[in-house]
């Protein structure tokens, strides 16, 4: 987080990702987002707050910031009234920021903010707070869906990315404090899921990329993942955000072809078919090369009665877009995000002039055979 | 007794596999081994421990009965006989009657609404339907063990329950006499050339019964309400019901049309209506979802069907409801 440029007055442009651990550990990984792009990405970082203080920061500038504010408070207002992700390309929020009982409002001004977690307010704003100002409570489910809702509306063209939250958390010495962050997780999860099929928006599905490694091991807290996990939800998230297109993988004249992941169980197979050789032309829908995932026999060792330890699946790579194909590695045994070949915008480009920034080029899967 | 440490799926001795290489796969002579087997464990006190069925302790006076009632997502159930008979001075008979297809929740209500008739009679002939499903069975307040009627009956101590059926399951309902039907069981499992070939019955069928769709969550919660009730002034029985998985396991990543899979919704607004209702309608709430995540989705086919390691976990978690929320261990 700390190599992140952090701003929040202008996003311009740019991805505006909020401090929610989920984002930030995932997507928010130093380097991470730059290395799709061919060309540098301008990612900002704002306070993660609750919905309906980003419907109230997001309003336009219409917040008057009391005059009685104190010190202490002032970054709770601040973080509160001014935000980049209007003018971003891409803002990336949590659910996480639903579970927050800290917001407050001023009671002359109306104004809220969100006291920050773990800040220690001093006597003179613990008073201020006391006497000016009220706690507003847990935030309901519909008010949250209705929330986003208002901020799609409001940011227009720029695209809004949610995380949803894992709705399993240890349950240490307490059961029923975990059953009950599992129902509230739940409601939460379902409120987004039935607003973003109204609204435009993207949901990173992290309650089912968390499950599928096993909640148990890789929650930590609410909201807070094991670096595993971040990985896999990053890889998710990435993976949406560069299909909504703000990447421009091809601003380089260089891209890598890569293993791609057809779901959690396929990490590693065989090529066993190439469609193109170096030299070739490549459109999109083309077919590339095949790939033959073996090793399947868990995922549906749950069947009863069959055994599948033999059962292979093949798919087939297919190109999202136009190229060249400049070079081909010779391995035949590769992993998921393999590097297996060079793609240029023209034949005669240089394919060994690739570093860590190279964008990967797109494709789909296709399956072939299972 | 012959089967995998923990619980897991008992292991096939060397006979039944011989008499499966002579006559295939559940014919009659395996069934017959089969009997003779469970008779001569029990004889030696050792627990029978099957797909739907666990009988252990047989010689023991005291009984103690849990009843499930669904389909696939309940086998982990005759597992908890592993952790739960060493544990009680009793004979413990655990069995997970019904299917899938007969577990939706209006289903079973029709079963003590209405009396037989002629049409019931010609809709399982023609279906090809079991009558049993028809019957009040899950209502009564005892049961049998299943090829061992002399071991008598065991009470409905608990009883489990499922959403699954009602997340699922399609009904239709007979456009003039109102009986409702799944016909799972005859389009399942039937030579599909056999029912095909027979377009006289797909022209009845279509005929007659008229497609009710989905059960709303409404309409679910009220029925369930009711089970439970009539579960729990006709037998006693502690009432737990099962949610599923909510999330798709093994969805591929490149399929990012989560908000346009209304399954994955329908299964949270369930799970979530379940927890709401519980208290006011009495019942318990194992939450699969819960354990399933916690124990890695990954190994899954689909979101009723559950891996070794996930079915275990389920009836550690079976078991804290039982020691918490019953008194079969003592208080």
């Amino acid at each position: 987080m700390a190599s992140v440029p952090v701003s929040n007055s202008d996003g311009s442009g740019g991805i505006v990702l909020t401090d929610s651990p989920d984002v930030i550990d995932s997507i928010g990984r130093p380097g991470l987002l730059a290395s799709r792009s061919g060309e540098p990405v301008r990612v900002m970082v704002e306070p993660s707050v609750r919905s309906d203080v980003l419907v109230q920061r997001l309003g336009g500038g219409a917040v008057d910031i009391p005059p009685d504010v104190p010190v202490g408070a002032a970054a709770w207002l601040d973080a509160a009234t001014a935000s980049g992700i209007a003018t971003a390309k891409v803002a990336a929020i949590s659910l996480a920021a639903e579970l927050a009982d800290s917001v407050y409002r001023h009671r002359h001004s109306g104004v809220l903010f969100q006291v920050g977690d773990g800040d220690e307010p001093d006597a003179e704003t613990e008073r201020w707070l006391r006497e000016r100002c009220e706690a507003v409570g847990p935030i309901d489910e519909d008010l949250t869906a209705a929330n986003l809702a208002r901020v799609v509306g409001v940011l227009g063209d720029t695209r809004l990315v949610v995380y949803n939250l894992s709705t399993y958390v240890p349950d240490g010495d307490d059961i029923d404090a975990a059953i009950a962050f599992g129902d509230r997780a739940q409601r939460l999860d379902l409120a987004l899921a039935t607003v973003a099929g109204e609204h435009s928006m993207v949901v990173v599905d992290a309650d089912r990329i968390v499950a599928e490694l096993g909640a148990g091991e890789h929650v930590i807290a609410p909201g807070r993942y094991s670096a595993e996990a971040a990985s896999d939800i990053s890889e998710e998230a990435v993976a949406q955000v560069d299909a909504l297109g703000v990447l421009d993988p091809m601003a380089s004249e260089l891209s890598l072809l890569v293993i791609p992941r057809y779901d959690r169980r396929t990490t590693a197979g065989s090529i066993t078919r190439w469609h193109k050789s170096a030299g070739d032309a490549v459109d999109p829908g083309d077919l590339l090369f095949d790939i033959a995932f073996g090793g399947l026999a868990s995922r549906l060792g749950a069947t009863k009665d069959v055994k599948m330890s033999n059962r292979v699946m093949t798919l087939g790579v297919v190109a999202a877009e136009a190229g060249h194909i400049l070079h081909i590695a010779p391995t035949a045994e590769v992993s998921v995000g393999d590097r297996v070949a060079v793609i240029g915008v023209r034949p005669d480009l240089d394919p060994g002039t690739t570093d860590e920034l190279t964008p990967h080029f797109r494709v789909g899967l296709r399956v072939m055979e299972r | 007794m012959s089967g995998s440490a923990g619980g897991g799926r008992p292991t096939n001795p060397l006979s039944l596999k011989i008499v499966r290489r002579m006559f295939g796969r559940l014919s009659g002579p395996e069934q017959t081994l089969r009997r003779v087997r469970n008779t001569v464990r029990m004889q030696r006190g050792r627990p029978i421990q099957r797909t739907n069925v666990f009988v252990g302790n047989v010689r023991a006076k005291r009984k103690v009965g849990i009843y499930g009632f669904g389909g696939c997502d309940l086998t982990f159930l005759t597992g908890v006989g592993q952790l739960l008979q060493p544990r009680l001075d009793a004979s413990l008979c655990i069995q997970r009657a019904s299917a899938v297809h007969g577990a939706r929740s209006d289903f079973v209500l029709q079963a003590l609404d209405r009396v037989d008739g002629p049409v019931l009679d010609e809709v399982v002939d023609k279906l090809g339907l079991d009558p049993a499903a028809f019957t009040s069975t899950l209502f009564e307040p005892r049961f049998a063990v299943p090829d061992h009627n002399r071991l008598g009956t065991y009470p409905k101590d608990i009883v489990v329950l499922s959403v699954a059926a009602d997340l699922s399951r399609t009904l239709y309902r007979h456009r003039t006499d109102g009986l409702l039907v799944d016909p799972g069981g005859w389009w399942l499992n039937a030579d599909m050339t056999q029912v095909l070939g027979d377009l006289d019955r797909v022209k009845w069928f279509s005929a007659t019964f008229k497609k009710l769709g989905k059960v709303s969550l409404d309409g679910y919660l009220d029925n369930l309400t009711r089970i439970v009730a009539e579960l729990r002034s006709r037998t006693g029985a502690v009432v737990v019901v099962c949610n599923t998985l909510v999330v798709d396991p093994g969805a591929a990543a490149v399929d990012y049309q989560f908000a346009n899979s209304p399954a994955t919704v329908r299964r949270r607004q369930f799970a979530i209506g379940l927890r709401q209702t519980a208290d006011a309608a009495g019942f318990l709430v194992l939450d699969v979802d819960r354990v399933t995540k916690a124990t890695g989705i990954s190994g899954q086919a689909d979101f009723v069907h559950y891996t070794p390691d996930q079915k275990q976990a389920l009836r550690r978690e079976f078991m804290r409801l039982v020691e918490r929320h019953t008194t079969l261990l003592g208080s």
